[in-house]
């Protein structure tokens, strides 16, 4: 036995070398076009039977692998790799918390091929790119023909014309920021705090596992709460939130109680340790 | 479908082909070279037996397409040492870290690209590193020892290329 490659559909091979040009073959070339970086989940798609008529490639593409400090972000290029945002100067200095946590996600092979688009674009409720980012606040900057285009980074999938190019994760949030995977797959729970001079301006927390795809948003907090008193009420506060998401899927896994019932808890005591730091 | 031409840095030696965009690196390795060392488990990136080193850096040749290693040097088991074994095979064989061998090269090729960039990790480092691959025979215990043995004793230093 060799190798499985015959299952996989005959396809014409594209090498763009900018943004510019990748945006504009997926505009010529039709529906049968799969966009491939890492390639971590679209080999095993394309074994599995997924027809394409072409291939554009766009691990090549040096602009969009590249990590840089922006004023109040730091941009992450869409084919960085888990790797690269694990190791990176610009994450370690502005985004410390992240760069710790990166080193964690999947395994060391994933991690040097697979990039951060590719993660979130698969769309897998179970992949740890999006919780964080969501807690995260960042924001997807896609390239169309027509020009550029920014959107929540959990509101990426759906659209096919365009080429996710970066990831913006705001500075503020890279001090006080925590990811628990320990219950994966029932759940997992991304939390960050912008806080200045102990004083709190925002919460968000980021869900995986729990639902279809992964959901998240800003905490009910008065802005200029102390971190000590954000600490006392971490547990109401986690309760409450873990209430307004939406009815948790139920599988063999876990039950949609169990889920909410552990989002809550994992929020709370990330809460309280991030507080306490 | 258009082939595409490829050349690469194979165990030392340059080779330049033309593939088909759809072939996957392992069915290259194994099929054009024969390099048998890279062996075929899960076929879905999971089990890290098709292990090799692209850049020094472990890749899953099952989830690799051939065109993608155009201009880089790729390394297997058959050329990780020339003319005596690599200091990781030795640990392995001094700490018998393999029993049916299935899984081995990947191992021994992701071991030497750990060692490669932390030539001291601690055992946590090691079994995180090590989580990439897969074996069912071994309980991991003598692996873990064998890349202990090779770091502590200051081998496996140098490129794994």
């Amino acid at each position: 036995m060799q190798g499985s490659y015959g299952n996989i559909a005959a396809f014409r091979l594209h090498r763009p070398t900018s943004a510019a040009e990748a945006c504009s073959l997926v505009g010529e070339l039709g529906d049968r076009v799969a966009l491939m970086a890492g390639g971590v989940d679209l080999l095993q798609d394309l074994k599995a039977g997924l027809p394409i008529e072409h291939l554009i490639y766009l691990k090549a593409i040096k602009q969009l692998r590249r990590i840089e400090a922006c004023d109040d972000s730091v941009r992450l290029g869409a084919c960085a790799t888990h790797h690269d945002i694990e190791t990176d100067a610009v994450v370690a200095e502005y985004l410390p918390s992240v760069a710790g946590i990166w080193g964690d996600v999947a395994n060391a092979r994933v991690r040097i091929a697979g990039t951060i688009g590719g993660n979130i674009l698969a769309g897998n409720a179970r992949y740890d790119g999006l919780p964080p980012l969501i807690a995260l606040d960042a924001t997807a900057i896609f390239e169309t023909v027509a020009g550029t285009r920014r959107t929540r980074v959990d509101e990426v999938l759906g659209d096919r014309n365009a080429i996710l190019s970066a990831i913006e994760v705001p500075k503020r949030y890279g001090r006080y920021f925590a990811f628990d995977r320990s219950l994966k797959p029932a759940v997992s729970v991304a939390v960050s705090i912008a806080a200045d001079r102990g004083k709190v301006e925002h919460v968000r927390a980021g869900i995986g596992c729990a639902h279809a795809s992964p959901v998240g948003g800003r905490l009910p907090i008065d802005p200029g709460t102390s971190l000590e008193t954000l600490a006392k009420s971490s547990v109401e506060l986690a309760a409450a939130f873990a209430q307004s998401l939406p009815e948790p899927i139920e599988d063999l896994t876990a039950s949609s109680a169990y889920r909410r019932r552990m989002i809550a808890l994992q929020l709370a005591r990330q809460l309280r340790a991030l507080c306490e730091a | 479908m258009d082939q595409v031409e490829i050349t690469f840095l194979l165990n030392g030696v340059t080779q330049r082909r033309m593939v088909q965009p759809n072939r996957v690196l392992i069915d290259l390795l194994r099929g054009e070279f024969g390099l048998l060392g890279t062996k075929l488990g899960c076929d879905q990136a999971v089990c890290g037996a098709c292990t090799v080193l692209a850049d020094g850096d472990p890749v899953a040749a099952c989830a690799t397409f051939a065109f993608e290693i155009d201009g880089r040097e790729v390394r297997t088991i058959e050329g990780l040492s020339e003319d005596k074994l690599h200091p990781v095979q030795q640990a392995f064989v001094d700490n018998a870290a393999f029993q049916c061998g299935y899984c081995t090269p990947g191992m021994i090729l992701l071991a030497a690209a750990l060692l490669d960039r932390e030539p001291d990790p601690d055992e946590a480092t090691i079994r995180n590193w090590l989580s990439a691959n897969i074996c069912r025979c071994t309980g991991y215990k003598m692996i873990v020892e064998a890349v202990q043995q090779a770091a502590a004793a200051g081998r496996g230093r140098g490129r794994a290329k």
